[in-house]
């Protein structure tokens, strides 16, 4: 009956474990962690009509900021990102480094569900991943079934610090 | 000695008195049921219906008192979740709004956790997340910078481009305070706040539920349907019982 018990309590609480949202990483640990300085400093990318076009594209929605600030050294750059997975913001740390995604992570995630995304299984996916002509991944993302608007979101999130790590680049 | 009659047909007695205590709630079960079946026609779903006292009934209104600072030209507020530029809807937040002060020629807005950095036609050019590890208490300026304050009591002052923030010694410097809303503008953003209304769909299907009346209302409708059910029985018993006593009586005169 005890074993029974414990199988059941084990059961229940699994999936809730796995569905649960909150904050992972904190901005300023991730920057330190991807710079390891604690003096580095932010930029800013003030956007140009066709950049903020470019980023509506990919969100496939409006996007009202009109600069972004960012993490920078010799080939790396680092970008907070936030975008809705279903209903709320979820955050996002994205490293590029020589223009190909090196690390991204979920910072912080307030969804009920969805969550699985932060796990390095799928995360992996996107290392190396870079952006092609028409603003693609050039690597297949196999999607998580229960978590499709996070994976959405997250993918849009790798194509955006790809295209705005493009843009500081252009503009040296 | 008056002579008592024994009721013949209680359920009769029993059947009128209930039909006609139930007229009423059959013409509105009827109507709204009819109206429900052809909502797509009669558009009801689009139809909104912004009338205050319905909106009041469904208690759609705002859980706390709104929160207003004021800019040299500019109300920025907030009510529950919603975060106002003057009338104009800026954001949906959980967090709250703690201050806002101009500088040079933007507005710098902060909620409990981020700085949010407007203009002043109330664009937003930057939002980052700045509180980490406690909630931004103020905003103020000091000698043209401006200066968080946190919870914890520490202070902050921002670069020029209100791009990176660094620790500061205390000091005494004047924080943004909360305003008064003006009432026109709290009219208006109590209108903002109720959004289109309620869908006429939504009021139909709840009186036709009994909703309307909240849980007990959906009782009482539970009830109409029982006592429509006992009236359909015992209108077939009085007619099965009158056709046998016709069948009866023409036997008789036969």
């Amino acid at each position: 009956m005890f074993k029974r018990s414990i199988i059941l309590l084990l059961l229940i609480g699994f999936p809730l474990s796995s569905i649960a949202g909150g904050e992972y990483i904190k901005p300023n640990d991730f920057i330190q962690q991807t710079f390891a300085d604690d003096s580095i400093k932010a930029h800013a990318l003030w956007l140009t009509p066709s950049q903020q076009t470019d980023i509506k594209k990919i969100l496939a929605h409006d996007f009202k900021k009109l600069r972004i600030r960012y993490w920078q050294n010799k080939h790396t750059s680092a970008w907070i990102l936030n975008e809705v997975g279903k209903e709320k913001p979820i955050t996002f740390g994205v490293v590029i480094k020589n223009a190909e995604i090196n690390n991204i992570q979920v910072l912080s995630f307030r969804e009920s569900r969805g969550s699985e995304i932060r796990h390095d299984f799928f995360t992996h996916q996107f290392k190396q991943a870079k952006l092609n002509h028409a603003l693609q991944l050039t690597q297949h993302i196999d999607g998580i079934s229960g978590a499709t608007l996070s994976v959405r979101a997250m993918t849009k999130i790798a194509r955006i610090a790809l295209y705005l790590d493009q843009q500081i680049r252009n503009k040296k | 000695m008056t002579r008592h009659h024994k009721k013949k047909f209680p359920a009769f007695l029993w059947h009128r008195r209930l039909g006609l205590f139930l007229v009423f709630f059959i013409i509105i079960l009827a109507s709204t049921g009819i109206m429900l079946n052809h909502t797509e026609t009669l558009k009801l779903s689009q139809q909104k219906i912004n009338n205050v006292l319905v909106l009041n009934f469904y208690d759609i209104k705002p859980q706390h008192p709104p929160i207003n600072f004021r800019s040299q030209h500019h109300n920025i507020s907030q009510w529950d979740e919603q975060i106002y530029f003057d009338n104009k809807k800026l954001l949906s937040d959980q967090q709250t709004l703690r201050g806002l002060i101009n500088w040079h020629n933007i507005i710098i807005m902060v909620l409990s956790r981020d700085v949010v950095l407007l203009s002043n036609e109330g664009d937003i050019i930057d939002r980052y997340t700045l509180a980490q590890n406690s909630e931004i208490e103020h905003i103020g300026i000091d000698n043209d910078h401006p200066i968080i304050k946190m919870l914890d009591q520490s202070l902050w002052q921002a670069d020029d481009d209100i791009l990176n923030w660094q620790p500061i010694g205390k000091r005494q410097l004047s924080w943004s305070a909360a305003s008064p809303i003006q009432q026109h503008l709290k009219n208006e953003l109590l209108e903002k706040y109720r959004g289109e209304g309620l869908p006429l769909e939504r009021i139909i299907l709840d009186i036709h539920s009994g909703r309307i009346l909240g849980s007990l209302g959906v009782y009482f409708v539970d009830a109409v349907g029982v006592v429509m059910l006992f009236l359909s029985l015992s209108g077939a018993w009085m007619w099965w019982q009158r056709r046998v006593k016709q069948r009866r009586k023409r036997k008789r005169q036969g």
